[in-house]
């Protein structure tokens, strides 16, 4: 009896965590591509300031921003095509 | 080596004798080395070929120069504005955030007026580090409407307030008086003691009482940063409206009168005029059906392709005309005696300064030879663009004036004849003069790059 009603939930709570730690990699992959992308794009590299001014400020502000609208435009295309069946040739 | 050589010398000097006899051998410089290398004489090309050059190598040149100054004016301005981007920012501020409003010159395409932002005002907005939202329209009546309904809501959402603040204060003393007391106080004072015993076992989240924080003993010490806009802080240069072409500027013009002036809701005679399109649209549909009963396929594709294109519902037509500003009150529901801002504290839209950029957009066979003109000479279009850019950086305003109604007019001699009478008769917006109202102009500002 008991080892009926262990069984099943040990299962499904070893694959949560899998999606936990597949997700956990995928947003942290995301933050640090989004991190070295903005920096490379807004910072000047000379370094002759301590702080960050207005420009790169703005810079910044924009990168993350549309970084992060487009990932989730690609993410909401990639889950409607696998969705579909379609993705990779896939028929 | 040396034998098969000289046979060759008397030939070479031979060929031009026996091959053009009427032609004397060609003027030109030679030199000795150079010929026995091989080089030919140098000489100048025929006089079709000089005529030739000289054409391309002047029409190239001309547009090769004016776009190197441009792009020279280009950074010359954006040098100027470097100081305002070069400051240094803490990462609560937002910089300031203008709205721009960008339509099509008449009979053309957006992006002929779009290119004149993106080549000549983009860069050094840029460079000043503002931010900026743009609004394209591709109809007659979009940037108006949408002003116009933006404002309206606004007024909607105060006068809901206003009657929420009302019905609380009513509800307030309603609490205090005695009608209360005896009404819900006296039989509550007797209920209670029964309700009691239920209250008992009510169940509270663990999460509501404490966090893991608190038992911990562990403190944050950075605090979430809630970034704050420029625009909070400073009312009087806050935001601003930048109207890219005469069309637009109207329509801005005249959404903010409509806005302020105009009714709340939907006049009546709209209403109706909307129903009797529609109804006409679809007796015409229905006759049309009836008609082409036979070929009904080629119909479903007719309406497949209609239906595509009306998706868009059309632009809502103004709820007041220029003639009844006058009789209109400025919007009750809104405290104009100070700057009207919205939830964030930014001063609204109708509370920032505007700009309008002419664009100089020639159509038509007769005007080719002042468009070639123009085309060789837009590094001065690019100077005047960057200089009037820099007066919204560094944010030239003075109040609004008479005289700025007919501020970018010079571009409506470039607008086409033909275009005009139509737009005469069809009653469009951009071909009539723009009629202002002083109340609310009284409120606005304008930048000046000649301050």
């Amino acid at each position: 009896m008991f080892g009926l009603g262990g069984a099943a939930p040990q299962v499904s709570s070893q694959q949560k965590l899998q999606a936990a730690e597949a997700e956990l990699d995928m947003v942290t992959g995301m933050f640090n591509q989004l991190v070295s992308q903005c920096h490379n794009k807004c910072i000047n590299k000379s370094y002759s300031e301590s702080d960050v001014n207005k420009q790169e400020a703005l810079c910044l502000d924009r990168c993350v921003s549309k970084y992060f609208e487009t990932n989730v435009q690609v993410g909401e295309n990639m889950q409607k095509l696998g969705q579909s069946g379609a993705f990779m040739g896939r028929q | 080596m040396a034998e098969p050589n000289p046979p060759e010398k008397p030939v070479a000097p031979a060929e031009p004798v026996s091959k053009p006899p009427p032609k004397a051998p060609k003027k030109g410089w030679s030199n000795p080395a150079l010929r026995m290398l091989g080089v030919p004489r140098i000489s100048l090309p025929s006089r079709n070929w000089m005529i030739f050059w000289t054409v391309l190598g002047s029409l190239g040149g001309g547009v090769a120069y004016d776009k190197y100054q441009q792009s020279q004016i280009r950074k010359k301005w954006m040098e100027e504005v470097k100081v305002l981007g070069e400051q240094i920012y803490s990462s609560d501020k937002l910089p300031r955030k203008l709205t721009i409003y960008i339509a099509p010159p008449p009979n053309d395409f957006l992006d002929s007026s779009y290119r004149i932002f993106r080549k000549f005002v983009k860069p050094v907005l840029n460079a000043s580090a503002l931010d900026y939202d743009i609004f394209t329209e591709n109809r007659q009546g979009d940037i108006r409407a949408t002003v116009a309904k933006k404002i309206r809501e606004m007024r909607l959402a105060q006068l809901e307030k206003q009657k929420a603040d009302a019905e609380a204060l009513k509800q307030k003393q309603y609490n205090k008086s005695w009608t209360k007391f005896f009404k819900e106080d006296v039989p509550a004072f007797f209920t209670r003691s029964k309700k009691q015993n239920d209250d008992d076992d009510h169940l509270v989240a663990r999460t509501e009482l404490y966090s893991a924080k608190d038992v911990l003993g562990l403190y944050q010490y950075v605090d979430t940063i809630e970034p704050h806009s420029e625009d909070e802080f400073n009312v009087q240069t806050a935001g601003g409206v930048i109207c890219i072409g005469r069309g637009a500027y109207k329509e801005y013009l005249t959404g903010v009168h409509e806005g302020l002036l105009g009714p709340l809701e939907k006049p009546q005679e709209l209403i109706d005029e909307e129903i009797r399109v529609a109804e006409e649209k679809q007796k015409k549909r229905e006759e049309d059906e009836k008609n082409g009963v036979k070929t009904s396929t080629d119909d479903d594709d007719d309406e497949d392709v209609e239906g595509g294109k009306k998706k868009k519902d059309p632009v809502t037509k103004p709820f007041i005309t220029p003639e009844q500003y006058a009789a209109a009150q400025l919007a009750p529901e809104l405290d104009l005696s100070k700057v009207v801002t919205d939830d964030n504290h930014i001063p609204v839209l109708f509370e920032q300064p505007v700009y309008v950029y002419p664009v100089p957009n020639l159509l038509g066979f007769l005007t080719i030879p002042r468009k070639i003109y123009r085309y060789y000479t837009t590094r001065e279009l690019a100077d005047d663009y960057g200089h009037r850019t820099t007066a919204i950086s560094f944010n030239k305003i003075r109040p609004f004036e008479y005289k700025d109604v007919f501020q970018a007019k010079e571009e409506e001699l470039d607008w086409p004849k033909k275009w005009v009478e139509t737009g005469k008769t069809k009653n469009s917006e951009w071909v009539q003069e723009l009629a202002v109202d002083e109340r609310v102009t009284s409120r606005m500002r304008v930048y000046d790059h000649e301050l």
